[in-house]
């Protein structure tokens, strides 16, 4: 049941993380939504919220410029909840690892990414033979990602899951949450950080138009 | 441009990041954006699979803005279709890759300041705003009652989905209207909204919020303390958030990681845990 629960979890993930980069940038992946959407399928959204929004701030420091590959919230997210409802039934240390977890996961987008540059030669190709059909490769680069992610969200559960007959990981719950009960802080300073730079930088450059005018 | 039509490259643009890749990044997505119009004009295989392998090429933007670009590559190869010989021809396709790149990087950099710098924050706040509104206080304060509504949790992120996305499908839609009447314009849809003032107000609000939840969150969580724990219990968080916002600071202006500040933050806790754990400093504590 737990197993099932987990990987019903985890295609739900890979189905929202399309939203992320491959169709729509709805924001039905931001980490806020998918922690609560995840966790109402294991019985924790409040956690799931709690943890999700936390993602959301910590991770609105990476921009995706230029196709720079930043860590992934909707994964963090949902990795988040399935490592607190079934593997450590503790908010904090299932966040922590998430919140790393997202960020490594940004190393299988990046290998994704490069694989599909092979495809553009294979594309024209195609197009040059009269057989170019963009439907099956808009496809593949969706169902790709998709079980990429879903297969990274059931791993990290999995192992983490697996890793708990083993080892005792209430011994490091008081470290974790102190830790955690000091992260909204930091992400509200960032937060102001953020966009007091963006005034300042506006202001700047009105005065420098001024002066261009003058 | 007729409204089918229109729809359809529309739907189509929504996959504009599919198949993203390092060596053309949204090519493949812009290309199946394309495909209806280019369907449409040239219904000769030969023209058609010469006007693909032209939009083949790198291109990269912001994702919501990608509509001013393919309706103005929309209308520029109509009018390379009805070009009257080959040496117009030639300008127009030269003329479309030029106009191509550069509205690409123009509106990558509106979109990127205004969509993933500031209003995706910003919803961010919004959603803390709502569940403060509600009552809902337990993503700061980790050992308070945790039970809320799930409609009162899920109203926050919600917010923000429907302000981005209408904002963003009404941005796309008029994108694509406003390209093809641009018809081969450099500037085309640069001009469409004042995008500095808008930039420089969402940052505005963007702060506003940021010191009034941050101002919000420090009452409330003061309040808190206090009536459970005391003065001491109050002054002792005190201090610990106040280091934990000082090495915040210190490796923001060392320009390091926020994965490294959340590293130290753990490696710190298990100094305090451990201090706390001594007799006589715990007693003090």
């Amino acid at each position: 049941m737990e197993i099932t629960r987990i990987i019903i979890s985890g295609f739900i993930g890979g189905i929202f993380h399309l939203d992320n980069v491959q169709f729509g940038q709805f924001f039905l992946s931001r980490p806020s939504f998918m922690g609560i959407l995840i966790g109402c399928l294991n019985g924790c959204p409040v956690e799931g919220a709690v943890m999700g929004i936390l993602i959301e701030l910590i991770y609105s420091d990476f921009l995706p410029l230029g196709g720079s590959v930043s860590p992934n919230g909707s994964v963090a997210a949902s990795c988040a909840v399935l490592l607190y409802a079934h593997s450590f039934q503790n908010v904090s240390l299932a966040f922590f690892v998430a919140v790393f977890a997202g960020a490594l996961y940004s190393k299988v987008e990046f290998f994704l990414r490069k694989k599909r540059s092979a495809w553009n030669a294979e594309m024209e190709m195609e197009i040059n033979e009269n057989r170019f059909k963009i439907n099956y490769w808009i496809m593949k680069a969706l169902m790709m990602e998709g079980a990429a992610a879903a297969g990274f969200i059931i791993a990290v559960s999995l192992v983490f899951n697996v890793a708990g007959k083993i080892c005792n990981y209430a011994t490091v719950f008081p470290v974790t949450d102190l830790a955690f009960s000091l992260v909204p802080w930091i992400v509200l300073t960032a937060l102001i950080l953020k966009f007091r730079r963006q005034v300042m930088g506006c202001k700047l450059r009105k005065s420098q138009e001024t002066v261009k005018n003058k | 441009m007729d409204r089918k039509l229109r729809i359809k490259i529309f739907l189509k643009s929504l996959f504009i990041q599919s198949g993203w890749n390092f060596e053309r990044s949204q090519n493949i997505g812009f290309c199946f954006a394309l495909m209806p119009q280019l369907k449409k004009i040239w219904p000769d295989w030969a023209r058609f699979k010469k006007a693909l392998l032209r939009h083949f090429g790198i291109f990269n933007t912001q994702p919501y803005m990608a509509g001013f670009i393919i309706g103005n590559i929309c209308s520029i190869e109509e009018k390379i279709s009805s070009a009257k010989n080959v040496e117009e021809e030639e300008k127009l396709i030269k003329s479309s890759t030029d106009i191509k790149l550069a509205l690409a990087s123009g509106f990558a950099s509106i979109g990127d300041r205004i969509f993933w710098g500031r209003i995706t924050p910003i919803t961010s706040i919004l959603c803390l705003t709502v569940w403060a509104i509600a009552g809902f206080y337990g993503w700061f304060l980790c050992d308070a009652d945790l039970t809320v509504a799930t409609h009162i949790l899920l109203a926050g992120p919600l917010l923000g989905i429907i302000i981005v996305t209408s904002v963003s499908l009404y941005i796309r839609w008029k994108g694509i209207e406003y390209g093809y009447l641009c018809c081969g314009s450099k500037l085309c849809g640069l001009d469409m909204l004042p995008w500095t003032k808008i930039i420089s107000r969402l940052s505005l609000t963007g702060f506003v919020l940021s010191i009034s939840i941050f101002l919000f969150t420090l009452f409330s969580a003061s309040y808190y303390y206090y009536k459970n724990f005391g003065i001491e219990g109050l002054l002792f968080k005190a201090v610990l958030v106040a280091a934990a916002i000082g090495i915040f600071l210190i490796f923001r202006r060392l320009k390091k990681s926020i994965f490294l500040v959340l590293a130290t933050l753990l490696v710190f806790s298990i100094v305090v845990v451990i201090i706390a754990r001594i007799e006589g400093i715990a007693l003090i504590l």
